[in-house]
Parts: structure tokens; C-alpha cells; sequence
């Protein structure tokens, strides 16, 4: 184990790279500090937000839909799955596309002027079912992030070379949460849309680079050749039963597709803070290509690594042979192999974009979770309306709590399930009920306010998806059919709930529309 | 020409395993194509809006 340790040393990151970083962090912080000070208009960044055209809407939504974490996962399910992941990739750009021609939940949505989802469910339902709303919405939202710090610092030990084992990890990642909140704290939401647009172009540059790198390091045929030898028709049929299958197909058209773009927060907030309502549509008309993207190319780049490991016997004992037990975990095959692979400044410029993407995307989420606690779940329960002072203090506190719950989390957290399939369903305990309750909200009149809390409620089935609660239950469904289950079951929820309990005065969007 | 069943479940499984890979191919050259062009697209279209933004907003100061 010590040779291979050895191999996993060697890297082709050096003192120049390092440099690389170093400019880029500090050039964006300076950026974003010169926007916050600067662009007194964006007093929040949400109405800020509204002022945004489409070109910057695009790159916006592209710079933080396109996280560490997204390539992480993503490269993950290359690396086990081959050429048929790219069928995920495929649905979340028709999904996407479908949802910019149509403009289907998100044209009315953004009719409506709310700015975040719980707002919406309260105009809609009334204030209980946004409490409600804003805590399943922040307990699945803050489960799923639970492993964005451990993969984000798995990358950073796989691409300096150090050896998984031992305490590099942990302090690899109290680093980056530590840069992820000063970063957060002085940035902040003033500066997202400018960083968002640098990283968006950085990060664009890096797709490229990296991707000629690996076809011309390991030769076009010899990649599909590879995978064909080793995963046969498996590693290009979806529909086959395996790592994939029509379950999972349907799944991902949920997951991968609908929810990515139109009910997951973070990405309706892109869509809830454009211009016009129109620009909406031409928005994920453009965003569905970058949606492709963002999947494909670190599938691509999962399917190189495992191309790689399987052309090299002596490190494809790493991943492929157990030793003593155990093989190392596969979330580690893209940075090492990128390690190898990409050359001097370039693999220092890639780094840059990944850390500032792991940033960009903790800065996001640390924001977004932390201003639904405080918006839609402290302060409706209040009697007395909280300051703009308190408020900020309080969004602060938030801020540092998630972070050293992120922290624990990676730490402890020991599921056996893909860093996909973990944030599939930690997502579904939200958006299981909340695809309910926004389609019944918008498009039917006679959705009520206890068929929402009942499908909301319902929803959160979904956290028995998750390993770690099946073993403590003693059950063994597959995560992919929990989710789906969990789904219906919200939606029968709400349509019996709004018959058998209808609202005194129906308050139905539908007919404003 | 004289095929049996098991020539043609084989040469089927060919068939559909050379359906996939064209199709990956495809997908994966297309929209390397389409990324590209977004990209310069983009990028340009998002400098000028930026550039905007700043302008306008610190005017309005």
C-alpha cells in the first residue's frame, strides 16, 4: 500500500500553480468587494437580481449551477456508470428546454413577484403552510449540502497529491470552511452576480482545456474501446438494469430534469430575479445547453479516469482491487487523475476554478438556506417584526452554524450510496412535496391549504432513502424507488387533502394567469 | 444467407450497442459544438451587460 501511496503522490501541481490560485482567489475577492462597495443599488441581491439581462441571467445561473460539487458527483457517475450517464445529462437539457418553451411553473411564478418559494406558498396557502414550507424546505436543503465540504476538500487532497488517509482531510476542509465564510461574510450577496459571471467564464475555459487534455492524453478510440471491454453494453445502454435502468430513468427525469430547474431554490432564485417575466422563457431556453454541460463534460472526464485506471494496472489497484477490506473511494479516481494528466499552470488554473466554484456554490447555498430560517421561518413566528440589523446578525449566525454542521456532517456521515443519489433524496424530503404544492398552486384552483401541509408532510418520507435511516429501520428499498414513492404519495396527498378539506375562500392563481 | 436465432440476438446486441455509442458521440461532439458558441456568446453578451450595470448604477449614485 505504501507504493501505491507513493503513486498517489506524484502530481503534476507545483509551486507555480499554487501562485495561480493564490492571484485568482485574491483577484475575485477584490472584485467582489469593489462590486459591494460600488453597487449601492444592489441593496439586496435579490431585487438587484431584477435588473439583470438575460446575458448575465445565463452566466449567472451557469456560474452556480456549475459547482465542485456538481463536477464532483457528476464525475463520480462516469466513473461507475460510463457512457450510459450521459442519458442524465440528455434529460436535464430536454427538461430544461421544455420548461423554457413552456415556461411551465417558473412563467408563473415569476407573475407572481414573489422572491423566494415559501413566499409564494404563503400568498397562496397562508402563512402556516410557508413556516411549514421554509423548515422541510431548510432541513432537506441543509442535509443536502451536508457533503458539498467533505467531496469539495476530497478534491483539493486528491489534486495536491496527499494521501487520503490520516488528517489532511479534516484539515483540508476546516481550511476551505473557513475561506467559504469570510468569503461569504465579504462577498456576500452583493457581489454573486459578478463573481458568478467571472467564474462562469473561468470555469468555461477549464471545461475545454481539461476536456482536449484527456482525449488527447488517452486517445478518442481508446476511451470508447476501454469502457467497452470493461462494462460491455452496460456502459452505454441506460435502460439496462445495473447502475441505471427505467426506474432510475424516470427518476432522473424528476431529479436531474424538473427539479434542477424548476423547483430547486437556488436555481428558481436565478429565474425569480429576471427583468421580465418573458426573459424568463429565453433564459432556460439558453440555461438548458449549460445544463447539458454541466453534467456531460464531468461524466466525460469520470469515464476518462476510468479509462486511465484501468490503462494503468498499478494505480487501477487503487479503485479496482480491495486491500485489506477496502478500496479507496472512487470520489478520489477525477482528482488524481487529473493530477497526472493536465499539465503545469493549467492543472494550477483549474484548481483555481474549482476552489472558487466550490466558493461560489457555498456562498449561494450558505446564503439561501440561512435567508429562509430567518425570512420565512423566525421571523412569521415572531410577534414583533425584526430589524434589518437583527435580521443580518441573525442570517450571520446561521451562516456559521450550517458551516460547522457541514463540517460534523462530513465528518460522521458514512453512507454507502453515489454523492448523487445521496443529494437526490436528501433534496426530495423538499421537493417531493414541493412539486405538489407549486404545480397544485399554480395550475389548480382548487388546491387547499391542508392538502399542502399534508403533501409537504408527505414528502419527507423521502429521508428513508437515505442508507444510514434503512439500516436504523432495518429495510431495503432502493433510494431511486423511494423517491419516486414518495413523490406520489405527496401528490395523492394534496388532491385528496384540497377535495376532502377545501379552502373557505379559494385563493387559486390559476385563473390570474 | 442462413441465420439462426442466437446469430441474430448477437448480431442485435451489436446493433443496439452501436446505436448507443453513435448516439453518445454525437450528443458528446454536438454539444461540445453548441458549448463553445454559447461560451463566446455569452461571455460577450454578459461583459457588455456588466459593463452596463456598473455604469448605470453608479451614474444613478
Amino acid at each position: 500500500m505504501n507504493s501505491l501511496n507513493d503513486l498517489i503522490l506524484e502530481t503534476n501541481f507545483t509551486t507555480y500553480d499554487f501562485f495561480i490560485v493564490i492571484f485568482y482567489l485574491a483577484v475575485t475577492l477584490v472584485v467582489g468587494i469593489y462590486a459591494k462597495n460600488k453597487i449601492k443599488i444592489i441593496d439586496d441581491f435579490i431585487v438587484a437580481g431584477r435588473k439583470i439581462g438575460t446575458g448575465l441571467g445565463i452566466a449567472s445561473m451557469a456560474g452556480t449551477e456549475m459547482g465542485l460539487i456538481t463536477i464532483m458527483y457528476s464525475a463520480q457517475k462516469g466513473f461507475v456508470g460510463g457512457f450510459a450517464a450521459f442519458h442524465i445529462a440528455l434529460i436535464a437539457f430536454f427538461v430544461t428546454l421544455f420548461v423554457g418553451i413552456s415556461g411551465f411553473i417558473i412563467y408563473p411564478l415569476r407573475k407572481t413577484n414573489v422572491m423566494t418559494i415559501p413566499e409564494y406558498y404563503e400568498i397562496r396557502y397562508g402563512k402556516n403552510v410557508r413556516i411549514l414550507g421554509a423548515i422541510i424546505l431548510s432541513i432537506g436543503g441543509i442535509l443536502n449540502m451536508g457533503l458539498f465540504l467533505k467531496v469539495g476538500s476530497m478534491f483539493i487532497l486528491g489534486i495536491l497529491g496527499f494521501s487520503p488517509s490520516g488528517l489532511m482531510l479534516p484539515i483540508i476542509m476546516t481550511t476551505l470552511l473557513v475561506l467559504a465564510l469570510i468569503y461569504t461574510i465579504l462577498g456576500g450577496m452583493f457581489s454573486v452576480i459578478i463573481t458568478d459571471y467571472i467564474q462562469f467564464v473561468l470555469m468555461s475555459f477549464v471545461i475545454l482545456f481539461t476536456t482536449y487534455f484527456s482525449i488527447q492524453y488517452l486517445g478518442w478510440q481508446n476511451i470508447w474501446d476501454t469502457v467497452y471491454i470493461e462494462m460491455g453494453e452496460g456502459g452505454f445502454n441506460p435502460f439496462l438494469d445495473g447502475e441505471f435502468g427505467i426506474e432510475y430513468f424516470f427518476w432522473m427525469i424528476i431529479t436531474a430534469g424538473l427539479v434542477s430547474c424548476a423547483i430547486w431554490p437556488t436555481a428558481i432564485a436565478r429565474a425569480l430575479a429576471m427583468e421580465k417575466a418573458e426573459d424568463v422563457k429565453t433564459q432556460y431556453k439558453w440555461s438548458s445547453i449549460t445544463f447539458l454541460i454541466r453534467f456531460l463534460i464531468p461524466y466525460f472526464w469520470g469515464i476518462c479516469a476510468f479509462v486511465y485506471f484501468n490503462n494503468n494496472i498499478e494505480l487501477g489497484n487503487l479503485f479496482f482491487k480491495e486491500v485489506n477490506g477496502e478500496k479507496l473511494n472512487n470520489l478520489y479516481a477525477l482528482p488524481i487523475y487529473l493530477s497526472k494528466v493536465i499539465p503545469v499552470g493549467f492543472i494550477g488554473l483549474l484548481t483555481a476554478g474549482m476552489i472558487a466554484a466550490f466558493m461560489s456554490t457555498h456562498d449561494s447555498y450558505l446564503l439561501c438556506w440561512s435567508s429562509v430560517i430567518t425570512q420565512d421561518i423566525i421571523s412569521p413566528l415572531r410577534k414583533k417584526e425584526l430589524s434589518d440589523f437583527n435580521r443580518i446578525k441573525i442570517v450571520r449566525i446561521i451562516i456559521v452554524i450550517i458551516g460547522l454542521y457541514v463540517l460534523y456532517w462530513g465528518l460522521i456521515y458514512n453512507g454507502s450510496e453515489d454523492v448523487w443519489d445521496y443529494m437526490a433524496i436528501t433534496g426530495a424530503i423538499y421537493f417531493s412535496g414541493a412539486i405538489s404544492v407549486l404545480i397544485g398552486g399554480l395550475y389548480w384552483s382548487k388546491a387547499s391549504q391542508k392538502g399542502a401541509i399534508l403533501s409537504l408532510l408527505g414528502g419527507m418520507f423521502a429521508i428513508f432513502g437515505l442508507g444510514p435511516v434503512q439500516d436504523a429501520f432495518n429495510i431495503s428499498i432502493s433510494g431511486t424507488r423511494i423517491g419516486l414513492l414518495t413523490i406520489i404519495l405527496s401528490m395523492v396527498l394534496l388532491v385528496l387533502g384540497s377535495l376532502l378539506f377545501p379552502d373557505e375562500n379559494s385563493k387559486g392563481t390559476k385563473n390570474e394567469f | 444467407m442462413n441465420f439462426n436465432i442466437i446469430e441474430l440476438e448477437i448480431l442485435l446486441r451489436k446493433m443496439t450497442v452501436l446505436f448507443w455509442i453513435s448516439l453518445w458521440k454525437f450528443v458528446f461532439i454536438v454539444s461540445i459544438i453548441i458549448f463553445v458558441l454559447l461560451f463566446i456568446y455569452i461571455s460577450v453578451k454578459g461583459f457588455l451587460e456588466l459593463k452596463s450595470l456598473l455604469k448605470n448604477e453608479i451614474a444613478v449614485k
